[in-house]
């Protein structure tokens, strides 16, 4: 009568379309200007202004009637928001586990007494994290003293009880900085992962991709490849036959999806492909009656170029990104495969 | 073994999703998710912390056309499970 496999839950929640994680992303804008960063600039952004707080308060239950228990909160950087308390306030109120993307410079103290009084439904604040001194750091981001803000920030939210990791996006700038990342994370008492996948701007922009790190680079990586985000997955082998959803490695659109700070709903945050939007029609009639979300929850292992590749599962293939690349989610995200090809070389033979 | 005269609730750090033919249950304190199926939920429905144990085994028994013996070990296997889960709490007699 009770199971607890995270694994098999999911997977059979997403078979059946149960909503279970939704990323909002609450604003386009951010204090800092990352070499790397994906996001658009508020300016540059067509379709409206941002959710209000009003906006927030009718998705809530909407959520909720759909089945979602975790959502991430992100951006840009969520706390330029002049609201961002008041929005904060409505969904801490929910029925909800939260996580928080942030990179913490803007982090005050009534922000951290709220974060406080909610740091059990937290499950984490994920804080941007790039070098382990404030050089480095300062230059990825472009915003001198950034990296003591966001440092002082994770000290005063750990002293507050608050779940607190860092990400760091590895680049060509940073690549050095793993081990000294590591230590300072030991230091703080926090968890820290890494990503070495950077990807497309939106809107099709590939400048950020030239921040991305060569083979070269990437094969004397100083962090086991264990450590990097997307390429710890453990799948259950038989789920991947031709004709089996794609639920286990992707679960867009169907046990997830985005929200866009002007409320357009998408299956990802990858996926520009709308379903909807949040100011004109309740969530769970766009999660139900979606033809894009539809359409994807059609898509089968066979449908895809990687179906038969040796290296699935392990590789994560990921839909969203073949898309920010190439427009098409059926498409080898070729930047994936990259760093499949190197990390998993070892493992699989010569001849990957 | 459970005592049937005990009265359990549901803890309060639990988020609940019902949905057809089951719900989703996530502990927030460990962050272990959880699915129950139909009776199971009924079960978790019925958890208000006023019913007792034998009270909660006739329900199911009424609801499923169950034998007492049966529906009565299946809903104490159940109760234990969630107590071991920090799910429930037995409240005090």
């Amino acid at each position: 009568m009770i199971q607890k496999d995270r694994y098999d839950i999911f997977r059979q929640l997403g078979l059946e379309s149960r909503l279970i994680k939704v990323q909002i992303e609450l604003t386009h804008e951010c204090n800092l200007t990352c070499v790397h960063c994906k996001v658009r600039h508020a300016a540059e952004t067509a379709g409206g202004g941002e959710i209000t707080a009003g906006d927030v308060a009718a998705l809530l239950p909407e959520l909720r009637k759909t089945g979602a228990v975790h959502i991430n909160l992100t951006g840009g950087e969520l706390f330029t928001r002049p609201d961002i308390m008041e929005v904060l306030e409505i969904f801490f109120a929910g029925d909800f586990i939260y996580s928080v993307q942030t990179n913490a410079t803007l982090i005050g103290g009534a922000a951290l007494d709220l974060m406080e009084r909610n740091r059990k439904k937290i499950r984490a604040v994920a804080v941007s994290l790039y070098a382990g001194d404030a050089r480095t750091h300062d230059g990825v981001t472009g915003v001198e003293g950034s990296f003591e803000r966001t440092v002082e920030a994770v000290r005063r939210m750990k002293a507050r009880g608050i779940n607190v990791a860092a990400v760091t996006v590895l680049m060509g700038r940073n690549r050095t900085c793993a081990p000294q990342i590591a230590r300072l994370c030991r230091e703080l008492g926090i968890q820290h992962q890494f990503n070495a996948i950077i990807t497309p701007g939106e809107g099709g922009g590939d400048a950020p991709t030239r921040l991305r790190l060569s083979d070269e680079a990437l094969a004397r990586l100083p962090v086991p490849w264990e450590l990097i985000v997307g390429m710890d997955a453990h799948f259950d082998a038989e789920t991947f036959g031709a004709e089996q959803p794609i639920i286990s490695w992707c679960t867009m659109g169907r046990s997830s999806c985005y929200i866009e700070s002007n409320g357009e709903v998408y299956p990802c945050s990858l996926v520009e492909r709308s379903a909807g939007n949040i100011k004109r029609q309740p969530f769970s009639e766009i999660w139900r009656d979606s033809p894009v979300l539809k359409e994807i929850r059609d898509y089968r292992v066979r449908d895809f170029e990687c179906a038969g590749c040796e290296l699935l599962p392990e590789c994560c293939p990921c839909p969203g990104l073949a898309y920010a690349e190439q427009g098409d989610v059926h498409a080898a995200p070729r930047e994936a495969c990259r760093l499949s090809k190197i990390f998993l070389k070892g493992r699989v033979g010569a001849n990957v | 073994m459970i005592d049937k005269k005990r009265i359990f609730t549901r803890c309060a750090d639990v988020i609940v999703r019902e949905m057809d033919g089951g719900s989703v249950l996530l502990n927030m304190d460990t962050g272990v998710y959880y699915s129950l199926n139909e009776t199971g939920t009924e079960l978790w429905s019925a958890l208000d912390g006023k019913r007792s144990v034998g009270e909660i085994i006739e329900m199911i028994c009424d609801s499923y056309d169950a034998a007492p013996q049966t529906a009565g070990a299946d809903v104490v296997e159940l109760l234990e499970d969630l107590e071991g889960e920090g799910l429930v709490r037995a409240l005090e007699p």
